[in-house]
């Protein structure tokens, strides 16, 4: 038994990542007649991980991020997540628009939107957040949720990675 | 499984409240209260590297792995797991602050993605080590299977196990020093940078003491075949670092 212990114990520590950049993750869903017409979601980035992203971003040390910092951000960090599907996974394929960087209280935030081709009726949806790779820890706690629509959040335990998830009723 | 997973979730938790803390107190500190946050700081960063170790990686499972495949005779008190503990903590910690220093006064620009680019190509380079150092133990075993061990040998083995599961700079140390420097506060992500390692090495070295234990448990079946059980050792670092090159 306890060879077993020993061994399982390794072997999963060895196969599980570990995070060393954290987002908080606020989602919102717009919706018409129970259908959804967008999900708006933000991150926020941890502190230490913002400020190592602002040194860089905020290239004309304002403090804030102006369109061109934007673009900058969108090519070089935000568009490259496409290939982890943006850490935001649902059933149904999404397009995303409207990606705005800020610098709010010295952490970064993004703020980007989903849009879906077909109608899609609230209760038949739902969305996960994480990083395969869990390299980045997403956290989504339930006063992160702001609206009125009933919803659940819960675990995600993959075998590699941590995440949640948010389910519509 | 299940109790698995709420401990990665549990540790991983703790690990952004401890991150937020470490942030806005290094923040704080300032001339009228210098002394007692930055120890306070520091006794978080010892408390943050001796969780951040628990979650995964940190060569804990190879070190568990070399403890438990040493011959009887080959074997010495819980200290040497501690001594090969610290061994990984230091390479670590040295490997991290080398990286940063060098990616914030070198490059500069594109900080963050470099900083995970050098992490997957040193984790890369440190994959073909472990390889190396599984085959060399395979090899040791052979040869110990027809003679009595040397002490030089093992303790070339035990340096390179400790090389190898060390050298991938940790970037949670990399981000506890970047941000300190950021702050002005040098030193003082210098000394966090310690604290964080004295707490993993802890934790790593409990992983070599459950290898140790695990030998001592196997002795009781396997007292002629230890070689086997050396060699069964070396074959898995050799997997894990075709996993670890893979992933």
């Amino acid at each position: 038994m306890f060879r077993l212990l020993t061994i399982l114990i390794f072997f999963f520590t060895l196969i599980y990542a570990h995070p060393h950049t954290f987002m908080e993750v606020y989602p919102s869903i717009q919706t018409q007649n129970n259908t959804i017409k967008q999900v708006d979601i933000k991150w926020i980035i941890d502190e230490m991980t913002s400020s190592m992203l602002i040194m860089e971003f905020d290239s004309n040390g304002d403090g804030k991020i102006d369109k061109k910092e934007n673009n900058y951000i969108n090519k070089n960090y935000f568009s490259t997540l496409k290939e982890f599907d943006y850490y935001t996974h649902t059933k149904q394929k999404y397009k995303v628009i409207n990606f705005k960087a800020n610098i709010k209280n010295n952490k970064i935030e993004y703020n980007y939107s989903l849009v879906f081709s077909n109608k899609i009726n609230i209760k038949d949806f739902s969305m996960s957040f994480y990083d395969t790779d869990f390299f980045v820890s997403m956290v989504l706690k339930e006063q992160f949720v702001k609206q009125n629509i009933p919803h659940k959040v819960e675990d995600i335990d993959g075998d590699y990675y941590f995440g949640y998830k948010i389910t519509y009723k | 499984m299940e109790t698995y997973n709420l401990l990665i979730k549990k540790l991983t938790m703790w690990q952004y409240e401890l991150n937020h803390f470490i942030s806005s107190n290094i923040k704080n500190v300032d001339d009228d209260s210098s002394i007692t946050i930055s120890l306070t700081v520091l006794a978080i960063a010892f408390l943050y590297g001796l969780i951040h170790a628990a979650g995964p990686g940190h060569g804990k499972a190879i070190v568990g792995f070399y403890f438990s495949g040493q011959r009887k005779e080959e074997k010495k008190s819980y200290l040497q797991a501690f001594e090969m503990g610290y061994l990984i903590a230091i390479i670590h910690t040295i490997s991290a602050l080398i990286t940063t220093f060098s990616l914030y006064f070198i490059i500069k620009t594109m900080f963050y993605k470099n900083f995970r680019d050098t992490y997957d190509y040193i984790l890369h380079i440190s994959s073909v080590m472990i390889i190396i150092v599984g085959l060399y133990i395979i090899y040791e075993a052979y040869k110990n299977k027809k003679h009595k061990d040397e002490e030089t040998k093992i303790t070339k083995s035990k340096f390179m196990v400790a090389f190898t599961a060390g050298v991938v700079p940790c970037p949670g140390v990399m981000t506890i020093t970047l941000f300190s420097i950021i702050q002005h506060k040098y030193l003082l992500g210098i000394l966090s940078a310690i604290t964080m390692s004295i707490g993993m090495g802890l934790t790593i070295s409990i992983a070599g003491i459950l290898g140790i234990l695990f030998n001592k448990q196997t002795d009781k079946f396997t007292k002629n075949i230890g070689y086997i059980l050396q060699m069964l050792s070396g074959v898995i670092i050799v997997l894990l670092g075709l996993f670890l090159f893979n992933s």
